[in-house]
């Protein structure tokens, strides 16, 4: 009996409990099984159309991201930001999901192993019942992965009691300022020869002006010798190299800004063939090194992702 | 007492069900996985053949403009030397770069710009016929000939390309480029034949990185596996679907044989290829394979190594140089005291540090602007020329580098003497310098088109001034300077990996 009531939200399911006890007291047996299969029936329509997830302490956490073929590269990136919001939540329990549907196809075909997409998680989350939903994207801007994202959440607005969605890694004007620290704090220690590229992805979006608003975060700040550039939008390669031109360094030390070190950072970013950046940088002149770390395996930036998560239930409550 | 399954309505219907699923599995493997072909070609005079489909076609009257929806059929008929009959391609037709050029036809969409071209014949292959025959059923009814063509097997190949030679009306240029081909076949074969059967490697061939799929043993990778003097670890296995060249081999047979695995061989492109030389590592227990220990993995174009092109050998030769390179890319005849040329030296560097060749493997490579250089497009060193790989490829990783005029054209200027100004380039690009505390004057650094590289390579003591305390940036070197160099670099291991 409380295996066939799986499944259905809250609500539905203290009802059905109330019907079956004063059944089971009558021993109307028939009548019983007619009416039980009738409520199931009714609150499977209702749990898939209109139903409520609420008077429930059931706590989940969304963790969304790209997501990334790379095993290695997921479990020191993306597995590690999604236990170390788990501990921070700890009372919520973990579901996570990727935007990426080839990436999802690559698991499936590759590895036999599935991993939700976000309509696919935030349906199994409601179905289990959860009254109370936290999401977080571990993203790095509000682009189009973000806007995607939304739009699979949105429809279960209705149907949560609370759905708290909290915000990608460059959101707020504050945001800008705890990114570039805790950048700067992961950084080793340069002589004033170098330069510090930061090599983003970029986007047609609009929300790409993240990207040159950190640069002048940097600069702001006082660190001149960081630049942020992006392999498909703006700032570009040259724009970049013509700014460190300009500064006078001999050295460029790059680092990937991007959640996973994975195909961007291992080809365009540190590759040894065609327009990679550490190609480009040495064929004019420069001493090039990096690292092949992605911001999920910066302890400094989950942390932000933790503080986003914690700002956003509290930005809630109120 | 019959049992259910036994009853004829439902026997039908688990025939369907099997009928459906194996339509899903077929679709699923993607198209080089397909049985390709639905009969044998054949020539039954002079001017008719019968294509894989068993169309009855006549070449009396002539086509002289074709449009090819399969990148094979496009690559060869540039190979004989038909490309200017070559209206329209599919997008999977980026051989050669001119193709690029033509319009883009998709055999998924709509017929009518293809109609809207009005060749006098569409090249495609069974697969396409028979997957998208309503495509292809409108183009027929528009009054186009329609020719399917796939060789199934090597003994078809060459009557393929001789049918392609028929079609086009270039029958000589075909049979002329099917006799080197041989050649060069059997002077791969005759090379790998001083490999003693002991010293042989063995190679495991990922078809797929959905289910860690290998090759049929008829099908072209398997071949060239045995061409270039290797071992097929899949010896032993059976195809997907009748007729296809993918066979299964799953993870537990792999990690069986991990030990036994010297090569790791990746096909990439196509729609479902295999992995990448950075995933494949990092797949769960994938460090216990040998080949991943070692770090001898290749990634191989599937263009080159499965579809049936004359540029095959190349395939062939790639994964011939990765087993053997003592073999194939031996540096004895650089040892000369005269001053070498630009193309010797590019092919002189892809052998020193044993760069496999570079194929785009992207359709969408063409659409991508490209700073250092785009693939073909030097206007001194074309697709048909011997060294094409070896300089494209030497440019690419940025071990020489061509020029670009303001309106983008490119050019090599081969035939120039590789200078000390190029081969500072090289050693700078290859080495991992650091800034010394040394600063040698160098009386010509402002001549120099890269003073901060020749600073540092002369800081270092990489590379030397004259008695004037010059660097003479523009001064040719001979074969024996360059080895030299390359020697005293792998003696000090400064080899970056």
């Amino acid at each position: 009996m409380t295996d066939a009531i799986t499944g259905l939200n809250q609500d539905g399911s203290k009802m059905l409990n109330k019907v079956i006890h004063l059944l089971d007291r009558k021993g109307i047996k028939r009548m019983k099984r007619l009416l039980l299969v009738l409520l199931i029936m009714a609150s499977l329509v209702l749990t898939g159309c209109s139903g409520i997830n609420s008077n429930t302490d059931k706590k989940a956490l969304l963790v969304v991201s790209f997501g990334s073929s790379f095993v290695e590269n997921r479990k020191a990136s993306i597995d590690a930001t999604d236990e170390a919001l788990h501990e921070a939540f700890a009372d919520y329990d973990l579901y996570t999901a990727f935007t990426s549907e080839i990436i999802i196809d690559i698991y499936k075909e590759r590895d036999d192993k599935h991993y939700d997409t976000v309509e696919e998680a935030i349906e199994r989350i409601y179905k289990a019942g959860y009254g109370h939903v936290l999401v977080v994207p571990t993203l790095v801007i509000n682009g189009d992965e973000y806007d995607r994202m939304i739009e699979a959440i949105e429809p279960f607005e209705d149907k949560i009691e609370s759905l708290v969605i909290s915000d990608p890694l460059l959101t707020k004007t504050t945001d800008y300022n705890r990114v570039a620290d805790a950048l700067v704090s992961e950084l080793p220690d340069l002589g004033d020869d170098s330069a510090v590229v930061l090599m983003g992805h970029g986007t047609h979006h609009h929300a790409n002006s993240a990207y040159p608003a950190l640069d002048y975060t940097f600069k702001h700040m006082g660190h001149d010798n960081i630049y942020v550039g992006t392999v498909e939008g703006a700032p570009p390669f040259d724009e970049v190299a013509e700014d460190i031109k300009i500064g006078g360094y001999e050295k460029v030390f790059m680092l990937p800004l991007m959640i996973v070190a994975g195909d961007h950072a291992h080809n365009d970013m540190a590759g040894d063939e065609g327009d990679s950046w550490k190609l480009m940088f040495k064929s004019l002149g420069y001493e090039v090194d990096y690292e092949l770390k992605g911001l999920g395996e910066l302890p400094a930036i989950r942390d932000l992702f933790i503080e986003h998560a914690k700002e956003a239930l509290e930005e809630e409550s109120y | 007492m019959k049992k259910s399954s036994d009853r004829p309505d439902m026997a039908q219907f688990h025939k369907l069900l099997i009928a459906g699923g194996l339509l899903l599995i077929m679709f699923g493997t993607g198209c080089v996985s397909i049985g390709n072909g639905a009969g044998r070609m054949q020539i039954t005079d002079d001017e008719r053949f019968i294509d894989s489909m068993g169309r009855d076609i006549s070449t009396a009257d002539g086509y002289e403009t074709v449009v090819s929806l399969y990148s094979a059929h496009t690559e060869n008929a540039y190979i004989i030397g038909a490309g200017h009959k070559v209206i329209g391609v599919n997008s999977a037709s980026t051989f050669p770069p001119e193709a690029t050029d033509l319009p883009v036809l998709d055999y998924r969409g709509d017929p009518e710009p293809l109609i809207a071209l009005k060749p006098d014949a569409v090249l495609t292959r069974p697969n396409t016929d028979m997957n998208y025959s309503d495509y292809i059923k409108a183009i027929e009814k528009a009054g186009i000939q329609v020719i399917s063509l796939y060789p199934d097997n090597e003994e078809d190949f060459d009557t393929y390309i001789e049918i392609l030679g028929m079609v086009f009306g270039t029958e000589e240029q075909a049979s002329d480029a099917l006799e080197d081909y041989h050649s060069r076949l059997d002077a791969i074969s005759q090379v790998s034949g001083q490999v003693d059967e002991q010293e042989k490697l063995t190679v495991f061939f990922e078809s797929t990185k959905a289910g860690y799929r290998t090759v049929t043993t008829d099908s072209n990778p398997a071949r060239a596996i045995t061409l270039a003097g290797g071992i097929n670890l899949a010896d032993d296995v059976k195809p997907v679907t009748k007729g296809s060249t993918i066979a299964e081999y799953g993870i537990e047979k792999l990690m069986v044989n991990s030990d036994r695995i010297d090569v790791y061989v990746s096909q990439r492109g196509g729609m479902n290829g295999g992995g990448s030389l950075i995933s494949i590592p990092q797949r769960e227990g994938f460090s216990a394979i040998k080949a991943v220990q070692d770090g001898n993995i290749l990634e191989i174009n599937q263009k080159l190594i499965s579809a049936p092109s004359l540029r095959y050998d190349k395939g062939v030769m790639q994964l011939a140089r990765t087993l053997y390179p003592w073999l194939w890319d031996a540096l004895s005849e650089y040892d000369i005291p005269e001053p070498i040329s630009r193309e010797t030296y590019a092919e002189l560097m892809v052998k020193v540090t044993g760069t496999p060749f570079f194929v785009p493997t992207s359709t969408l490579y063409y659409e991508k602007e490209h700073k250092v250089h785009t693939y073909g497009m030097f206007d001194d060193v074309r697709w048909w020329d011997e060294d094409f790989d070896y300089i494209e490829t030497a440019v690419i990783n940025s071990f020489i580098r061509g020029s670009r005029d303001a309106d983008g054209t490119e050019h090599f200027d081969r035939m120039s003497p590789v200078t000390r100004a190029d081969v500072a380039f090289t050693l700078f690009m290859l080495l991992e310098l650091e800034t010394t505390e040394r600063s040698v004057e160098i009386g010509d650094l402002e001549g120099c088109g890269d003073p901060a590289m020749v600073q540092k390579l002369v800081d270092a003591g990489i590379m030397d001034l004259d008695e004037m305390g010059n660097f003479n940036p523009d001064l040719p070197v001979t074969g024996q300077e360059v080895l030299k160099w390359m020697a005293l670099l792998e003696e000090d291991s400064l080899w970056a990996d």
